[in-house]
């Protein structure tokens, strides 16, 4: 008898570490890390979001392009939980940004578009409030640090820092808890060209080790350098949606540039 | 969350409202609370510190707004898993730490008989700090009904605190006893119950929506509220009609953005500014003599309160709307002639503000001769705040998205705020040695002919600035110093 009760007992605890197993397995390659449902959002009279979904895999790279007004950064501020969407739902890592908005933003980082930090904190206390707030120790902020390159600056006030180096301590914000999604509103504002290529590297790199990356962006040429996919979205809706070399031979098959054929995607 | 975090969260929201220069604007701000004290000590007329204390609560109950939530935090904060609630408790503690040290500067050197009495003593003032706080907190955040209703609960405290202190809370730091103790306390728990948790966790999911601006509901085109038959033709009737015609942000509901409308000025703030004049009138007339203070001690501090009061009131709101400029600066081709208009609009519109207190300490006269020193000053007011205080906010950054401010005791505004005081100090100057020289008979002549030449002085050197900057060559190089700073941060 006692065979049995073992054989049963050893069954169910294989169909428990099964099950597991396959749920942090779902977690990982089932779930999307970014996902958004039906996304709608009016302000007045303007529809910003009509019924926007889409999906971008854990790992992937999205680029957002729009027009001024499209609702990019309407978009990323409902991804990011700063703003209810009138209807439709946004996951990030699988967790519903209104209905579990703690996990999902434990999960993200996210930088806005004219990003403003805090200006009577030194940059080294703008990391550390920030790693106060998520519950991060000393090594996030000086891995944030070395990875933006602000250790010569460290100590001056964020009052003090010409607009470049505000928006490379912004990024430093976003980053420091090297999240699983990351969602960049005109990243490369305000920098020059050595940091945008210093911000493209570390992006890159960190897309590399698993980092999921949806970034809004005007500029093509950061687009195709950040990311593998774009999103087309015009007067709140999303257009179209492709890889970065399907644009690059339409462009090429049309003797065009790859900027004409996504102003023509976006009209 | 630990101690620690919660300590750490403290310690920056604390550096971050109080910069070096702000804490030694307080430290300056001792020596008056100080020199209070150690009078009362010195006379043993401890009941001589109700009207400083009130005072000092309806100073805090005008100025309690800057608790706000800036860009910074809709940014960083919101869009990490913390509740915002913390951040909110961090911030309303460190803002506690200048009502504490206020009240305690003039209370902590009175003489109590035992240990008992300190206990008592510090559980009051414990309690005190966290009603003003919580109340400037939560006021701060909520809707314009219910902050006009936080507001006037700590205006009520102050006023009460002058004119029948024993059914003050704040009377517990002069007396203390076990009923002040838990008359505070329960104050205290009914300003916690006061936080607007609603709205906080609505900043969890939805911090933009909260404070995005929304059209008025009914309001189907408010950009027609202006015609364009009202802009044109001269440049003047264009910067008149967008100046008269000013932007009025309010937050109508807790979690619903925040209305903005075009109002005439005039049609809002002038019945106001009249009915506060009124009021004063006719509470000296019908209270002649204030709790424990005499007629003619009543007749000074109220009116020297008034007068600061209102000044309180223009200094705090003379400046908030500079962010608004950017579009106009955008389009005009000439901005330092631009500003110059402005400059002489906005005094108009000061002047018409301020008129019925003018007149009211003129009618006062009658009855308080020194009352008539203020009409001067409320001049004086008139024809320098309109561009003393847009020139003291040109270094603040402009933030786009949600007019959220960012910065609110850095360098530049603690200067400004100390010259503000000592030009209000030096203002009310002429009606201080009126009032002396009634007391001081053997001096009179000589305090009455300093108080006139203070006026003279006071309305000469206003007339001048006025000059300088809206008529005299040199106010196109103020003005083309003034937008290149608005350019460098971010107006242009």
């Amino acid at each position: 008898m006692w065979c049995v009760v073992l054989v049963v007992g050893v069954l169910v605890g294989c169909l428990g570490v099964m099950s597991n197993v396959y749920m942090w397995q779902l977690s990982w390659y089932v779930y999307e890390c970014i996902a958004a449902e039906g996304l709608r959002r009016r302000f007045g009279s303007v529809v910003a979001l009509d019924g926007v979904s889409f999906e971008v895999s854990c790992g992937g790279a999205v680029a957002l392009l729009g027009p001024n007004g499209a609702g990019k950064s309407t978009l990323l501020r409902i991804l990011a939980g700063l703003l209810r969407p009138d209807a439709g739902v946004a996951r990030l890592c699988g967790y519903d940004v209104q209905r579990q908005p703690r996990e999902a933003k434990a999960c993200m980082g996210y930088l806005p578009d004219d990003p403003s930090p805090f200006l009577d904190l030194s940059v080294r206390e703008n990391l550390e409030y920030v790693a106060a707030l998520r519950g991060l120790d000393g090594s996030a902020v000086d891995w944030a640090i070395e990875a933006l390159g602000l250790g010569d600056i460290e100590d001056r006030l964020a009052s003090s820092l010409s607009r470049g180096k505000r928006q490379r301590l912004a990024l430093a914000l976003a980053i420091m808890h090297r999240p699983r999604v990351l969602l960049l509103d005109e990243p490369l504002n305000y920098l020059d060209i050595p940091a945008q290529e210093y911000v493209i590297k570390l992006l890159r790199e960190m897309n590399a080790a698993g980092t999921t990356i949806l970034v809004s962006t005007h500029i093509m040429s950061i687009a195709e350098r950040l990311a593998k996919e774009v999103l087309v979205i015009n007067r709140g809706r999303i257009v179209w949606r492709g890889a970065v070399k399907e644009l690059k031979a339409a462009a090429r098959d049309a003797g065009e540039r790859i900027e004409e054929v996504v102003a023509r995607l976006m009209r | 969350m630990n101690a620690r975090r919660l300590w750490k969260i403290f310690r920056l929201n604390f550096k971050m409202m109080y910069s070096r220069w702000s804490l030694a604007f307080i430290a300056f701000s001792f020596a008056v609370p100080f020199v209070g004290s150690v009078l009362a000590i010195w006379t043993e007329n401890y009941a001589s510190l109700f009207p400083y204390l009130g005072g000092l609560a309806l100073l805090l109950a005008v100025g309690g707004g800057f608790l706000r939530v800036v860009k910074s935090e809709v940014d960083f904060v919101f869009s990490t898993p913390v509740n915002p609630l913390v951040v909110y408790i961090a911030k309303t503690a460190a803002s506690a730490v200048l009502s504490l040290f206020l009240f305690g500067a003039f209370t902590i050197y009175l003489p109590r008989p035992d240990v008992i009495s300190h206990v008592e003593y510090a559980a009051s003032l414990i309690f005190n700090t966290a009603f003003f706080a919580l109340m400037a907190g939560a006021s701060s955040l909520v809707s314009i009904r219910r902050h006009i209703l936080y507001t006037a609960s700590q205006m009520a405290v102050g006023a009460v605190t002058i004119v029948k202190p024993e059914l003050s809370p704040l009377y517990g730091l002069v007396y203390p006893s076990p009923f002040y103790v838990a008359y505070s306390g329960a104050a205290a728990a009914l300003a916690f119950l006061a936080t607007p948790r609603n709205l906080l966790k609505e900043l969890a999911t939805n911090a933009y929506g909260v404070f995005a601006p929304r059209r008025p509901a009914g309001d189907g085109d408010a950009a027609r509220v202006v015609g364009p038959a009202g802009i044109g033709p001269t440049p003047w009737r264009a910067v008149w009609t967008t100046s008269v015609n000013g932007v009025l942000r309010m937050r109508s509901g807790d979690t619903e953005g925040v209305v903005v409308k075009r109002v005439n000025v005039l049609k809002i703030y002038l019945p106001l500014s009249a009915a506060a004049a009124a009021v004063y009138y006719v509470l000296l007339r019908l209270l002649p003599e204030v709790g424990f203070l005499n007629a003619s001690e009543a007749n000074f501090l109220v009116t020297l309160l008034s007068f600061y009061l209102l000044w309180a009131a223009f200094v705090t709101s003379a400046g908030d709307d500079l962010d608004r400029e950017r579009l106009w600066l955008s389009l005009v081709v000439e901005p330092a002639r631009y500003f110059r208009l402005r400059m002489f609009a906005r005094a108009v519109i000061a002047t018409v503000l301020l008129a019925p207190w003018a007149a009211v300490y003129v009618l006062m006269s009658l009855s308080y001769p020194p009352a008539a020193r203020l009409a001067p000053a409320i001049a004086a007011l008139a024809l320098t705040l309109p561009a003393a205080s847009w020139l003291a906010a040109a270094g603040w950054p402009q933030i786009r998205d949600l007019n959220l401010p960012q910065s609110l005791f850095t360098l530049r505004g603690v200067l400004a705020a100390f010259l503000y005081f000592m030009f209000v100090v030096w203002l009310s100057a002429p009606y201080i040695l009126c009032v002396a020289s009634m007391d001081i008979p053997a001096l009179a002549p000589l305090l009455l002919l300093a108080a006139d030449v203070a006026s003279v002085a006071s309305l000469a050197l206003a007339a001048a600035f006025f000059y300088l900057t809206t008529y005299s060559p040199w106010a196109s190089s103020i003005w083309g110093w003034f937008v290149n700073k608005l350019s460098e941060n971010g107006y242009v």
